[in-house]
């Protein structure tokens, strides 16, 4: 019988009205790795933060290795060997490499002073522990995002960790770096560390957890060994509905050209990009991180400029200098990350809605349209099926697949020829990704031209009806999806 | 790291001889032993509260009130001693100052993490209160006449250097000035507390996940700040020999000008000592000079403002540029 | 439904609360109480109220882009020594209309170093607060040289009336300032710039991605501000019929006061005018009141200090308050 490590019973947390968790029990035992799965706002954030001791408990105990705490502190947990790995990974981009890794553990032994020389050594032999050698006077800033995650990592590990908690992993990582980093789990799984990894990815929560905790707005619904659950079984916990995997679609009819690229490319970057999307398609373009294909997506979008080549829209030589630029020729674009390029966190639903469409807000003389803004919102609050008791209250207070509802609101609003989706359901759980995938499909049916950009092979092969490889910023292959015959890239 | 650790100072220092050359071309005196000691002197008393705030600016907050304190130190201190006529240790007196801008400093530092205050609008507040209080209940009466262990203090010289047309004495204040760089340079770089202020000014709250003590730490700068302002107010009265409670105020935006100039980011975590003394060096420099170069006086703010708009312009454009670089993806051909 | 706009505009409530409070604070120590409300000493805070009034409007407009514009005074001073000198240079030639012109090349002005502010900000990069601050130096160290540090005067009288006319027993300069509430308030809530000032000022890359041409809109706003303080810089020569270039210094001070208490989020993008003019009501009632006291300009100050950390306060309290009372809800 292993022994307990953490034991949470009867956890409840709410914030400003919104029950994040009730009710919740959870034990992780030694050496286990146990799986936390659930969707986006559905509380695991929530409760790892509460382990750590970020956050309080309105109600409900914490006991680990044994002790019983009412008010635990991040210093606690820590000091019980509890070391999460966040999903920003909570570093320090201008400290050094070796700083980040080994200033906290200097710190728990008491030390008042800095020792560079002890910093660096300590630094420089938990990256040896697990194999990776980063530059410790590296300013943490300047890595590349993989890089940053095995510095938290090596920051857990100097300091002893007997639970590592890991928020969302895989989120900004290539496939490459993924194994990578699965390879490293397993190492320290034999080391006997507990491991709590939170994610929604069918895939990977297969490959790597023992045990599996599912929760669902605020409630554990089911938990058990991994083994006993299968695809369709974590799904229908997770969503609380079947999902249909469908297959590729085929678009009934293809309209009139929408926009053409010939040879465009921006120095460096990408060269000799050139393709065409027709109204009623969804065309993909996917590649490694870092092939270029981010860059095009922008540089369709006014974002970036072209230092080669030419762009048509319908038909027309276009020159796009700004978002602006695109916005006024139909195109809208639909960023990666929605909180920093998509939203504004603190202003109304209602002002985000608009954002994009200001200019066809406006009366003749030019007056904002307060009642034609109000219910222009309210229909799309409608639609969409946007979860909050008034449009006036900020974006910030709406669960993440509601804020990306209103993304998307966002840009309907301006009635786009062509929509690009740069990597829509990055961080979007399996619900919500099959709610978005439906209604790119249905918005392609009502004529609309769109580019979806995505590194997830299923993604694209079912969703697309023609797509683009990119490679080290050129395109590598042009496929139709009803061509392809369980071909492997 | 070491590169980027040194460019910024690389480039003030580079300007500061270019500067210098044009200067001293213009008029020699400029080059002289006298000259340079003179302009020493002026930048005792900035430097001394541009080090105080740093650290308030590392960790993320502008501390706009420390004239304020500076004032209500050096004026408490000042006018306590000649009412009883103090004839003992000035070192007594120092203490006094230094405790009273402790104090008032740790007021800020209370405000600001208990109600979690952007701190440049609580300070805007206390600066108000606190200068505001002095002059109501004491009154704005100058002291002529430092007491005696003062004024023996402001007498004493370090050292002279004499060109037969003119002299100038390096004043005892310019010890208190390297004892506070020292101080400094030792918290930021030798402590934990330094390595945690500049964690806490780089992301606040990944220093709380990190179980820093965010808020024991914050109080502790507003309070190293108050300290060390009350040092500058007693220093100041030393080199003024009086004792003017309008000294020093409004003073405030040319000092934070100085430290980010100096290389210390106004949004938190990053700042070096010595970008710091560069920083007030060139502003004073400058400021000092353009007498010498035959520039009136009457120049010297319009100039200033241009030295703070083109170092900081400079900078940021470089930084505007950085970042709109894409990263390389083809592989060169 | 309603409940929620209540919450929104809770602050300004509470704000009219406090300068209710404020009023009949005055009216019960003021030992001569029919002085203090006697209209001809709310006539001299009319006279009062809009210098600082106009220039926390436009100290607003910065603070709604998120960044302080500290270069406001700067700018009202340098505006009203070039005024003063194209009026004395011209009064002798072309009479009152001398006036006229001098009052444009104070709005010319007022635009140009609004403009340079915005370049700065917006095409180097710089944050508001550092390149006012060098930009402040400037515009003062400008009116310094030419001026030599001493006050221009010798203006006709026909300048004065600026400051000094009444109609309908309303000064000139508080239409002014109303004109100047009432056209802010349009421009914010009902032009597409006002709202994309909003939203600017709360995120500058989403901004960018949506399609706001954020370069345009900085150099716009600042070019408002600047325009708001070469008003401002105009009422006060005229008041004081002379210019100097270092009038005002503490005024900066003041502005931001009364901009923080009336609601203006120090981050951006939150804040109407109508907060301003509740809380400059405020602190020209207070203003009025301890004068009638014989409170001391560092009495004065020490208060506002205290006001301002005070109403701080009172709003971290209130948000906690709200939010304990939303998780109740919840919970019943």
């Amino acid at each position: 019988m292993k022994k307990e490590l953490i034991k949470l019973k009867g956890i409840s947390k709410n914030f400003a009205g919104v029950k994040a968790l009730e009710n919740v029990d959870l034990v992780i035992h030694e050496g286990e790795t146990r799986c936390l799965a659930g969707e986006n706002g559905g509380g695991k954030s929530t409760l790892i933060k509460i382990i750590s001791g970020f956050y309080t408990p309105d109600e409900g105990t914490i006991e680990i290795n044994g002790k019983k705490f009412s008010k635990l502190t991040p210093r606690q947990a820590i000091n019980e060997g509890i070391q999460i790995i966040y999903q920003d990974f909570a570093v320090f981009p201008n400290l050094s490499v070796a700083e980040n890794i080994a200033l906290a553990s200097e710190r728990n032994e008491g030390k008042k002073l800095v020792n560079w020389k002890s910093i660096k050594e300590k630094a420089k032999k938990v990256m040896s522990l697990i194999n990776i050698s980063i530059d410790p006077d590296a300013l943490l800033g300047e890595l590349p995002v993989a890089d940053k995650q095995l510095v938290a990592i090596c920051r857990a590990l100097s300091q002893d960790a007997k639970l590592l908690i890991m928020d969302e992993p895989t989120t900004a990582l290539t496939k490459k770096e993924v194994d990578s980093l699965f390879g490293l789990v397993r190492e320290l799984q034999a080391r006997g560390i507990a491991i709590l990894f939170i994610s929604h990815k069918l895939e990977e929560v297969f490959e790597i957890a023992e045990e599996l905790t599912i929760l669902r707005n605020g409630k554990k619904v089911i938990e058990g060994a991994m083994k006993d659950f299968d695809s369709d079984k974590f799904i229908y916990y997770m969503t609380g509905r079947k999902i249909e995997q469908t297959a590729f679609r085929k678009p009934e009819k293809i309209g009139r050209r929408l926009l053409k690229a010939e040879k465009i490319g921006i120095k460096s970057v990408f060269k000799d990009v050139s393709f065409e999307l027709y109204a009623g398609e969804i065309v993909g373009i996917t590649g490694l991180l870092g092939s270029g294909r981010s860059e095009l997506a922008k540089a369709l979008f006014g974002l970036e400029r072209l230092t080669q080549g030419d762009l048509y829209v319908e038909d027309e030589k276009v020159k796009l200098n700004n978002a602006s630029d695109a916005i006024h020729r139909g195109i809208a674009y639909v960023p990666e990350d929605r909180l920093t390029e998509g939203l504004f966190m603190p202003h109304s639903i209602t002002k985000n809605t608009i954002s994009a469409s200001l200019p066809h807000m406006l009366n003749r003389a030019g007056f904002i349209k307060n009642k034609y803004i109000t219910d222009k919102v309210d229909e799309w609050i409608k639609e969409l099926k946007i979860v909050t008791p008034s449009q006036i209250l900020p974006v910030q207070s709406l669960s993440g697949g509601n804020q990306q509802k209103v993304v998307l609101a966002k840009w309907l609003t301006m009635n786009p020829k062509i929509l690009i989706l740069n990597c829509p359901t990055v961080g979007v759980d399996i619900g919500a990704k099959a709610d978005i995938h439906l209604f790119a499909r249905q918005l392609a049916e009502k004529g609309m031209g769109i580019i979806l950009i995505s590194d997830d092979m299923p993604e694209v092969l079912n969703n697309c009806n023609r797509f683009f490889i990119m490679k080290k910023g050129y395109i590598t292959g042009e496929y139709d999806v009803n061509e392809l015959d369980g071909e492997t890239l | 790291m070491k590169n980027h650790k040194l460019k910024n100072e690389v480039f003030l220092l580079m300007t500061i001889i270019l500067l210098a050359l044009l200067i001293g071309i213009r008029n020699p005196v400029f080059f002289t032993t006298v000259n340079f000691v003179s302009i020493i002197r002026n930048l005792i008393i900035n430097g001394i509260m541009a080090f105080a705030i740093m650290l308030g600016i590392i960790i993320g907050g502008i501390d706009v009130s420390f004239p304020a304190i500076a004032v209500v130190s050096m004026y408490i201190t000042n006018r306590y001693a000649e009412s009883v006529s103090y004839s003992g240790s000035a070192v007594w007196l120092f203490a006094m100052a230094m405790s009273i801008g402790l104090l008032l400093g740790l007021i800020n530092g209370f405000l600001i993490t208990k109600f979690k205050l952007p701190a440049f609008i609580v300070t805007l507040g206390t600066s108000s209160v606190f200068y505001g209080l002095l002059i109501s209940t004491l009154g704005g009466k100058q002291v002529n006449r430092l007491v005696a262990p003062l004024e023996a203090i402001a007498k004493a010289e370090l050292f002279r250097v004499d060109s037969g047309t003119s002299t100038s004495a390096m004043p005892v204040t310019a010890l208190f000035l390297i004892a506070v760089m020292i101080i400094v340079y030792f918290i930021l770089n030798k402590t934990m507390l330094g390595r945690m202020i500049y964690a806490i000014g780089g992301d606040k709250e990944s220093a709380k996940k990190a179980g820093f003590p965010v808020w024991r730490i914050t109080i502790l700068v507003y309070g190293f700040i108050g300290l060390v302002s009350g040092l500058a107010g007693i220093s100041h009265s030393i080199q003024s020999r009086m004792c003017i409670p309008t000294d020093l105020m409004g003073g405030e935006m040319i000092i934070i000008a100085m430290v980010v100039l100096g290389g210390t980011k106004i949004s938190g975590g990053k700042g070096t000592v010595l970008g710091t003394f560069l920083g007030v060096f060139l502003i004073t420099m400058v400021r000092s000079s353009l007498i010498l170069v035959g520039i009136p006086s009457v120049w010297q703010e319009f100039l200033t403002g241009v030295i703070i708009v083109a170092g900081t312009g400079i900078s940021a454009y470089q930084v505007l540029k950085d970042g709109k670089k894409l990263p390389p993806v083809m592989e060169e051909v | 439904m309603k409940k929620f706009i209540k919450d929104a505009d809770a602050g300004l409530l509470r704000l009219f609360a406090i300068m209710i409070i404020a009023f009949v604070l005055m009216v019960v120590l003021v030992p001569n109480t029919s002085l203090f409300l006697k209209w001809s000493n709310f006539q001299s805070m009319m006279f009062q109220l809009p210098e600082i009034g106009i220039l926390t409007v436009a100290v607003m407009f910065a603070m709604l882009l998120g960044g302080i514009d500290l270069s406001v005074v700067g700018i009202a001073n340098l505006s009203g020594i070039l005024c003063s000198i194209v009026i004395l240079n011209t009064y002798e030639r072309i009479g009152a209309v001398s006036i006229l012109l001098g009052c444009v090349t104070a709005l010319a002005v007022g635009v140009g170093c609004g403009a340079f502010n915005g370049f700065i900000v917006s095409k180097l990069g710089v944050p508001a607060m550092l390149a006012t601050l060098g930009t402040m130096q400037m515009f003062s160290g400008i009116g310094i040289a030419i001026t030599k540090g001493a006050a221009v005067v010798g203006l006709p009288d026909e300048y004065g009336k600026i400051g000094s006319l009444m109609i309908l027993g309303v000064p000139l300069i508080m239409w002014i300032f109303m004109i100047v509430v009432l056209m802010t308030t349009i421009i914010l809530q009902k032009r597409k710039i006002g709202w994309e000032i909003y939203l600017l000022g709360t995120s500058e890359k989403s901004a960018r991605f949506t399609g706001i041409k954020n370069v345009k809109v900085t150099l716009q706003t600042f070019m408002i501000s600047g325009f708001l303080s070469s008003i401002a810089g105009i009422i006060l020569t005229s008041r004081s019929m002379s210019a100097k270039a270092d009038y005002g210094s503490s005024y900066i001070l003041q502005c931001l006061l009364v901009a923080i208490l009336g609601g203006i989020s120090p981050f951006g993008g939150f804040g109407k005018v109508v907060g301003i003019v509740i809380s400059i009501i405020t602190l020209q009632i207070i203003s009025s009141g301890f004068n009638m006291l014989r409170f001391s300009s560092y009495q004065k100050t020490f208060i506002w200090g205290l006001v301002l950390i005070f109403a701080m306060i009172i709003n971290y309290y209130a948000e906690q308050r709200k939010l304990k009372k939303k998780t109740e809800e919840e919970r019943n």
